[in-house]
C-alpha cells in the first residue's frame, strides 16, 4: 500500500526530473493533477486522494507532452528513491 | 496547420512575407539580372528578417521552457543563437554588397556568423536529442551501430563531396580551417538530427512529436542550403539571389516557424487543464 508520505517523495522526484527537461511547466503541468498541490521550489506536496491515482494521473499528465518518453524519465526519476520505498508499495506504471 | 496560421498572428506574419519574398525571387531570377542592387537588395531582406526574427522568437520561447536551467530551454536557446549567427553573417554579407559595392569576400568577418551557426546548432540538436529520449533508445545495439553510422556515412560523403582533392595553400590557414570545417560541421549536426529523427521516432510522442520533427527537417534544409552553396560556389555558379539563397531563406523560415510553435505550445500548456 503506497502511503501518502511515499507519494509525496515520488511526486517530488518526478516533478524534479521534468523541472529539468521542460523547467517551469512541470511544476505547472503537476498542479493541474486533480489532488495534487505543489510548490514551486517543490518543498512541499500536497496530496488528497488516492495517492497512486494521483501519481498516475502525474505521469500521465507529462506523457501528454513527449510521450512514452516521458513516463521512460519518469521511471528512471524514481530509481534514486527506490532504497527508501519498499519495492511493492511502488505503482506497477512505474517500475 | 491552416488554423494554427489563422490563429497566430507571428506564423500569419511568417508566412505572409514567405509567400512574398517568394514571389519576389521568381521575379527577380525571371529578369536575368545576376550581381546587381536588385540581388545584394533581395540578399540584405531576407538574409537579415527572418533570421533575426526567428532568433528573438526563440529566445523568448526559451524563457517560457525554463531557459538555461531546462534542457528544452538550453536547446531552443542554442537554435535561437543558431540563428542570430546566420543573421549577424547575412548583414555582414549585405554590408558588403550594398555598402561597400563588392561581392562576397571569403573568408570575411561574415564567416563568425556563417560558422558560428555550426556549433550552436550542433549543441542545440543534441539537447533536443537528449530530450526526445534518445538516451533510452541508445541502450539498444543496433541503436548504438547507428550513433556511429550516422554521422561516419555523412562525414564521408561530405569529404568525398567537397573535399576530394583538396588542394592546401598553407599561406591561408583559415581559408583551410573553414573549407574543412563547413563541410564537416554541418555533416555533423544534420547527422545528429538524422539519428535523432531515427532513435526518437518508436519512444517520442505526445505534443511534442510533430515539433521536434518540424525542427529536425528545418535542419535538414539548413544542411541542404550550406551544401549547395559550397557545390556552387566552389564551381563559381553562386551570385546573390539564386536558388542558393532561396534555400537559406526556407531553412530560416522552417526554423522561424518551428521556434514560433514551441512558444504557442508553452503558452497553450499553461492555458490547457
Amino acid at each position: 500500500m503506497l502511503t501518502t508520505a511515499n507519494a509525496q517523495s515520488l511526486v517530488k522526484v518526478i516533478v524534479e526530473q521534468q523541472r529539468m527537461i521542460i523547467g517551469p511547466l512541470a511544476v505547472e503541468q503537476a498542479n493541474k493533477v486533480d489532488g495534487l498541490t505543489i510548490t514551486v521550489d517543490l518543498n512541499e506536496v500536497t496530496i488528497s486522494g488516492d495517492p497512486k491515482k494521483i501519481l498516475m494521473d502525474l505521469v500521465d499528465q507529462y506523457r501528454r507532452l513527449f510521450g512514452q518518453v516521458s513516463v521512460e524519465a519518469c521511471k528512471e526519476s524514481i530509481k534514486k528513491t527506490l532504497h527508501q520505498i519498499p519495492r511493492q508499495d511502488i505503482p506497477d506504471f512505474l517500475v | 496547420m491552416v488554423a494554427t496560421i489563422k490563429n497566430n498572428k507571428l506564423t500569419s506574419l511568417v508566412i505572409g512575407f514567405f509567400v512574398l519574398v517568394t514571389v519576389w525571387w521568381i521575379a527577380l531570377n525571371l529578369s536575368g539580372e545576376q550581381g546587381g542592387f536588385d540581388n545584394y537588395l533581395f540578399g540584405a531582406v531576407y538574409g537579415t528578417t527572418v533570421s533575426l526574427f526567428g532568433g528573438i522568437v526563440g529566445l523568448v520561447a526559451a524563457k517560457q521552457w525554463g531557459g538555461w536551467k531546462s534542457l528544452m530551454g538550453r536547446a531552443i536557446m542554442f537554435l535561437s543563437f543558431g540563428l542570430l549567427a546566420e543573421f549577424f553573417g547575412q548583414t555582414v554579407n549585405s554590408c558588403y554588397n550594398l555598402i561597400l559595392g563588392v561581392e562576397i569576400l571569403y573568408p570575411s568577418l561574415g564567416d563568425v556568423g556563417f560558422f558560428g551557426n555550426i556549433p550552436f546548432y550542433l549543441i542545440g540538436i543534441i539537447l533536443l536529442a537528449m530530450a526526445s529520449g534518445v538516451k533510452i533508445s541508445l541502450k539498444s545495439f543496433y541503436s548504438q551501430i547507428q550513433a556511429v553510422i550516422f554521422p561516419v556515412t555523412l562525414l564521408f560523403f561530405s569529404y568525398m563531396l567537397f573535399l576530394r582533392g583538396y588542394e592546401f595553400d598553407w599561406s591561408k590557414p583559415l581559408t583551410i580551417f573553414l573549407d574543412f570545417g563547413y563541410p564537416l560541421g554541418q555533416a555533423l549536426y544534420v547527422s545528429v538530427a538524422l539519428l535523432t529523427y531515427s532513435l526518437s521516432r518508436k519512444v517520442l510522442g505526445g505534443i511534442m512529436r510533430n515539433q521536434i520533427t518540424f525542427l529536425l527537417v528545418a535542419f535538414v534544409a539548413q544542411y541542404l542550403a550550406d551544401s549547395t552553396f559550397l557545390f556552387y560556389n566552389a564551381n563559381g555558379m553562386y551570385y546573390v539571389g539564386n536558388i542558393v539563397d532561396y534555400l537559406y531563406f526556407v531553412s530560416y523560415t522552417l526554423m522561424t516557424l518551428g521556434l514560433i510553435k514551441l512558444r504557442m505550445t508553452a503558452q497553450s500548456l499553461r492555458r490547457s487543464n
